[in-house]
């Protein structure tokens, strides 16, 4: 395509491009600009400056040269920020860093044609962070603006005005709509991953840890991020029967409580009793290798595995929203046999830390040996000493911080109280370990659903007692029962946790279970639509899942009809025109004046060109006059009568008048 | 190799065409039938990245990943719609043409007309033969005159041949186009020779000779300006009056015929002569002059003015073809 454009309006057309390839980038890259380091995106601002001015005032574009330093460095600087150029995040930033690169050299369409699809990349990515309700409702704009530069892009010359083509991007993007919907329903999903997930490192994910240090909980209580959803099949157990195990922690370094070696072969024996308890879980990503289960979890999900401390593993961290369904026994014992590598494992303390805490034991050792008095003797004192459950448990320096905690400060949140708790009896010769996790949970009226924040994360412990095997003990209940029976936001003062605004005042807390039960059937619907939705969508309509010929002939029937439906749109917007018997009667008017020698030019209106043929031919004016003002009336405004016009242009005839 | 092989399937495509679809006379409004698609480099481009986009939404079981990738390709598939319903129904109809000198670029009038009630941006036409193309847009129910360029290089008739139209609107992803073969042509005259020998002088016996005076005397009327004339003919006062420069006419007593005779020229090749013919024949009616035209085989009668100008380039631009498309030149 060789289109001879002169030099001006090849600037004008490449400013028409370039302002709409830089507000489709804005567009894709704002919502990135909460994670992507402060220097890719001020790299970025800089070039898309540059390129304007370049552009505008005639500013030298990038030599070579500059291009490929840029280049190295941008690759450099992804190494250093993230340690890897691969996953979801470096990938972003390389790519955004590659939109620059590009916005250096770009010139021809196919340079902004690139530029574009980086857009719709990055855009995508977007998606890997968040893919919640607001940041769709943004990118329903943010793709309409996308489409419209595209249009502009491919065509700058057609001078359409913004609102003109943002309204033709429209009328592309809305009969994709059905069409979309219909591949997501139906288009096959296969379970994923296809190759390795990157795991986002700054994505912001707020969550348990796989170790427990103080302030870890305390913090992660301050959030009221939405951790997981319950629906529960039969009647739900009481408030305080709800423990949702997450993690078990046997190894404590004087500071932090850490997972430890684990052994995921060898099963303890495990008694149920009372009646099962089914429920559906909707997992929010946890960045972890582990799905979360009420206390203590029997039959699991297909992908799952259960560890010898039962623990709910998985093979790939949960990194999408999951969907799974558990069944437990509130009502148990297990490990009453235990083995000795296993009470030594859970004996084990530092050695020479906290002597004071050590010395107590002895105290209490001297009045019984028996295991459960001693666990009594530390509930009684959590009890009775003036403890406290605060989130703002003040500063515990130093070596002997179990010390600190039980003897000085007194203040502390769940994690605290457990790890002070698992001291003390592993002091006291009775194998204990931490277990973290959630607590409790709150039912929305609106769905049913139980939702457990990140504020209800907890941390409790495990004792190894003879007969009974490992008992669960809470702590922090025995500082305040209130924690357990009606939950943590009961239990704390007040203006400690964040959804403190939501009990204040009624209504708001209406307003948030309704947002909430909208996301949660965001959730269940559309985030949670993969294999297992999919089955059983199929089966509700008929199909039959596996069958992928019957699958393919019906998605090509449907789409094919969408197709055929838009066609009978195009075919409806492209109708005959109205004024069509008009302009034939106007085009045979100025074919008769042509004969007689006086041709309209392409460039004249009717009224420039009746202006003109009655200068030359004064005779014709008032046949002119009369044919040209009813044309336009009939044109333009639609009125008059299209007979007499017609018999007007019939018996004129410049040749005989 | 791929542009070879891109050529091949190119030719093999236009004959194929051409075989379907036949000759389209003087109008022809496109139909459904004869709108081809295909997807551009960009649209291949876009294809490539909804399979990575599909790729990565499966690997990270993303939901709005594929919702964005489902409605990207059904966008996709919808440009595709709207670009094929941005030609179908459009009518070419066969405007004027001038006649050129080989070397000009010829300017084939064609009137473009959109029946329909929405506007049809982004239209490319061009000539097969040509390497240039012409942008267009039309709104609802509008007509449109373009011209579409195609240089010469020969004398004789230049047949305008395959015209395709073709558009990328709305999305640039898909080029939608037709190929037209409308009958329309145009006389090419031989290129006017730059430089070569004088106009011949007067042949003996054909007039007065007075070499001095060509036809001066005897006002015989008043035509409109023609490119050369001398403005020492022009009608001033009655010019102003008229609005148009008229140029007096004058039936010398003493008028000459000049022989522009192919004889005169021995010592060049057959289109030189030709050439110099050419020239001679702008010149002698830039002057004015009586002229006849000879040509091995062939003479034109002496005479003056537009008339005789076209009968002798037309003479000269045909020489030597073939009689049958002769016939047709009047």
């Amino acid at each position: 395509m060789n289109a001879i454009v002169l030099p001006t309006l090849d600037i004008r057309l490449e400013r028409i491009r370039l302002n709409w390839v830089l507000a489709a980038l804005a567009a894709m890259l704002l919502p990135h600009l909460l994670y992507l380091p402060v220097w890719v995106t001020a790299a970025t601002v800089v070039i898309s400056g540059w390129r304007l001015a370049a552009a505008y005032r005639g500013w030298p574009l990038f030599s070579r040269g500059a291009r490929i330093v840029f280049a190295l460095f941008a690759f450099l600087g992804v190494f250093i920020s993230y340690h890897t150029l691969n996953g979801p995040d470096a990938g972003t930033a390389l790519l955004t860093l590659l939109a620059a690169l590009k916005l250096m050299e770009a010139r021809s369409l196919r340079d902004y044609f690139l530029l574009l699809v980086i857009a719709l990349f990055i855009g995508i990515a977007n998606f890997l962070h968040d893919q919640s309700i607001p940041l769709a409702l943004y990118m329903i704009p943010a793709l309409w603006l996308t489409i419209t530069a595209q249009l502009n892009i491919a065509h700058p010359d057609t001078g359409q005005s913004f609102s003109l083509s943002a309204r033709t991007a429209a009328r592309l993007l809305l009969p994709a709509l059905p069409i979309a919907a219909v591949l997501f329903l139906l288009f096959p999903r296969v379970p994923g991953p296809l190759w390795g997930i990157g795991l986002p490192q700054q994505s912001g994910v707020t969550g348990l840890s796989t170790s427990m240090s103080p302030d870890s909980l305390s913090q992660l209580a301050q959030s009221d991020a939405v951790a997981f959803r319950v629906r529960f099949t039969g009647t739900p157990p009481p408030l305080s029967k709800l423990y949702w195990r997450a993690l078990v922690l046997h190894d404590y370094d004087g500071t932090t409580w850490h997972l430890g070696e684990s052994s995921w072969v060898l099963h303890q024996q495990l008694e149920t009793r009372g009646t099962p308890i089914t429920y559906d879980i909707t997992l929010e990503p946890n960045n972890l290798r582990v799905l979360y289960a009420l206390d203590l979890p029997v039959r699991i999900p297909d992908d799952a595995f259960l560890s010898t401390d039962f623990e709910l593993g998985t093979h790939q961290p949960v990194t999408e929203l999951k969907l799974y369904k558990v069944t437990s026994y509130t009502d148990y014992s297990y490990g009453i046999g235990l083995p000795a590598w296993r009470r030594q494992r859970d004996l084990k303390l530092p050695d020479g830390i906290d002597p004071r805490a050590r010395a107590l034991v002895k105290q209490w050792q001297s009045a019984s040996t028996d295991a459960a008095q001693i666990v009594d003797d530390a509930l009684t004192m959590f009890h009775e000493q003036p403890f406290r459950y605060t989130l703002q448990p003040g500063a515990i320096t130093g070596d002997n911080r179990i010390d600190q905690f039980l003897f000085d400060t007194r203040r502390g949140f769940c994690e605290h109280y457990a790890s002070a708790f698992v001291f003390l009896m592993r002091a006291a010769g009775i194998p204990a370990h931490v277990v973290v996790g959630y607590q409790g949970g709150t039912q929305n009226p609106l769905d049913g659903y139980y939702v457990i924040r990140q504020e209800d994360a907890h941390a409790w412990a495990e004792v190894w007692l003879p007969q009974r095997g490992w008992v669960r003990i809470d702590p922090t209940a025995a500082v305040d029962p209130a924690r357990v029976d009606r939950g943590v936001s009961q239990a704390l003062p007040a203006n400690e946790l964040p959804g403190y605004i939501f009990r204040r005042h009624p209504w708001l807390n209406n307003i948030r279970n309704t947002w909430d039960a909208v996301d949660n059937g965001w959730n269940q619907w559309v985030l949670a639509y993969g294999p297992e939705l999919q089955e059983r969508f199929f089966t509700r309509i008929g199909l039959h899942y596996g069958d992928w010929g019957e699958l393919a002939l019906v998605l090509l029937l449907l789409v094919g009809a969408l197709l055929a439906g838009f066609s009978l749109l195009l075919w409806w917007r492209h109708r005959p025109h109205p004024g069509l018997p008009v302009i034939r009667a106007y085009a045979r008017f100025c074919r008769k004046l042509a004969k007689y020698g006086s041709p309209r030019a392409a460039h004249e209106g009717p009224l420039d060109y009746a202006q003109r043929i009655k200068q030359r031919h004064p005779e014709l004016a008032t046949q002119i006059d009369a044919i040209t003002s009813m044309y336009i009336q009939l044109r333009y405004a639609e009125m008059g009568d299209l007979k007499k016009f017609i018999a007007l242009v019939r018996d004129f005839h410049p040749h005989s008048s | 190799m791929f542009a070879s092989l891109r050529a091949t399937l190119l030719r093999k495509a236009r004959l194929w065409a051409w075989r379907r679809q036949g000759p389209d006379g003087q109008q022809i409004t496109l139909a459904r039938r004869r709108v081809y698609i295909l997807p551009t480099r960009q649209g291949l481009l876009y294809g490539l990245t909804l399979f990575v986009m599909l790729l990565g939404s499966m690997n990270y079981s993303n939901s709005m990943g594929f919702m964005l990738t489902f409605l990207l390709a059904a966008l996709g598939l919808i440009a595709m719609h709207a670009c094929h319903a941005n030609l179908n129904g459009l009518t070419l109809a066969v405007g004027k043409v001038d006649a050129v000198f080989a070397g000009e670029v010829a300017r084939f009038h064609i009137r473009l007309f959109n029946a329909g009630r929405t506007h049809r941006p982004g239209l490319v036409i061009g000539a097969e033969a040509g390497d240039a193309t012409v942008n267009g847009d039309l709104d609802a129910g509008e007509h449109g005159d373009i011209r579409v360029p195609l240089p010469t290089r020969r004398r004789g008739w230049l047949v305008l041949g395959r015209l395709s139209v073709e558009t990328t609107y709305p999305l640039g992803l898909f080029r939608a186009w037709s190929w037209v073969h409308m009958e329309m042509r145009t006389l090419v005259y031989p290129a006017p020779a730059a430089y070569g020998p004088p106009l011949p002088q007067p042949a003996e016996g054909y007039g007065s000779g007075r070499p001095n005076d060509q036809g001066d005397e005897d006002f015989s009327g008043l035509r409109s300006y023609r490119a050369g004339d001398s403005p020492r003919h022009i009608a001033w006062k009655v010019s102003a009056r008229e609005q148009m420069l008229l140029t007096k006419q004058f039936t010398g007593s003493g008028e000459q015929t000049r022989w522009l005779d192919a004889n005169l020229l021995p010592q060049f090749n057959p289109e030189q002569r030709l050439s110099i013919l050419c020239r001679w024949v702008l010149d002698a009616h830039a002057q004015n002059l009586h002229y006849g035209l000879r040509l091995p085989g062939e003479s034109i009668a002496p005479g003056s003015g537009d008339a005789q100008r076209e009968r002798c380039l037309q003479a000269l631009a045909l020489f030597g073809t073939d009689p049958s498309s002769r016939d047709t030149a009047t």
